[in-house]
């Protein structure tokens, strides 16, 4: 059994506390789209490392506040 | 991103806005010279070659994630098929000089392309919208290009124009209503899809290589009536309601 990994995206709380910014505003600061916020929000999509350090640096927090690392198990 | 927006966002890209002029333009040439069509291929082609090699960068990187799947599931499909077709028409050949389609490569080519191509639109729609978007879209565009093409087939006599565009409403409608009710409306559009290969006689195109022509229209005409169908069902599945927010 390999172990599998999910990453939770505290990505809109952080949003919602910096003055309920926009995921446009957001997407417009990083330079993507506001639909790449939307699927990093509903953990449909893992940023990479680099952009994940771009939306940590917007918030002023660390990468480890937005993101958590979710581990299970599957029978994969 | 509104739908306005969206599109207004599209036109800004000034690597859109020339890939779409060197294919509009491509096709519009090509009625002088077909050598002109070649501008249409560096016009859908050209784009996603220059982003690989990293002299365009226009696109992030879900963009691009969505367009590498999707790259990987047309290579997939289009392989399978290519594969089926050769099994198929090597097994139904008969006397020399009955023709099969293996004798008609142009006709065989564009089918693949049209296979390639398509299965690249919906795959890289399902990745970067969600099913519930992706379903919306087709239908939309689908139902636009039929009531352009049914204005045109008017020609000039408004009243037929007018009667024919009513041949859009369906699509439109499904596209309003399908998120609402995904299961049923995307039976609908399967159903629809069955009975108008079997009305248009598609399923005597293995028996007919000359019809083979029609091929091309398949892929496009199908394809999303299909496609859309599928996406309904599948974001019935889904019914997270995560794709409106």
């Amino acid at each position: 059994m390999k172990p599998t990994h999910d990453i939770i995206s505290h990505l809109r709380r952080h949003r919602l506390l910096a003055d309920e910014m926009t995921q446009q505003e957001l997407a417009d600061r990083i330079g993507v789209t506001r639909q790449t916020i939307l699927s990093i929000e509903k953990g449909k999509y893992s940023p990479s490392v680099g952009l994940a350090l771009r939306l940590a640096e917007v918030f002023g927090v660390a990468v480890e506040d937005l993101f958590e690392l979710e581990e299970g198990t599957s029978d994969v | 991103m509104s739908r306005s927006r969206a599109i207004a966002s599209w036109f800004r890209s000034p690597s859109n806005v020339i890939a779409g002029t060197l294919v509009l333009g491509g096709f519009i040439l090509a009625e002088i010279d077909w050598g002109f069509i070649a501008l249409t291929g560096v016009g859908i082609f050209g784009p996603g070659i220059l982003r690989e090699l990293g002299w365009l960068r226009d696109k992030d990187e879900f963009e691009m994630r969505a367009a590498r799947r999707a790259g990987y599931h047309a290579y997939l499909v289009g392989g399978l098929v290519v594969f089926l077709l050769i099994a198929v028409y090597r097994s139904l050949e008969g006397p020399e000089e009955t023709p099969t389609p293996i004798d008609y490569p142009s006709l065989l080519v564009t089918t693949i392309f049209a296979v390639l191509w398509f299965t690249w639109l919906l795959s890289s729609l399902l990745s970067y919208w969600g099913a519930l978007k992706s379903a919306r879209r087709i239908l939309y565009a689908f139902g636009t290009v039929w009531l352009i093409f049914n204005i045109m087939a008017g020609e000039g006599n408004w009243v037929t124009s007018v009667m024919q565009s009513l041949l859009a409403v369906p699509f439109f409608a499904a596209a309003w209503l399908g998120p609402r009710w995904p299961r049923l409306f995307g039976t609908i559009l399967l159903l629809a899809s069955g009975y108008f290969f079997y009305l248009f006689g598609y399923h005597e195109m293995l028996a007919d290589p000359l019809a083979w022509g029609r091929s091309v229209v398949l892929v496009l005409f199908f394809g999303p009536l299909v496609a859309s169908g599928i996406a309904l069902f599948k974001s019935a599945q889904i019914r997270d309601g995560d794709e409106e927010t």
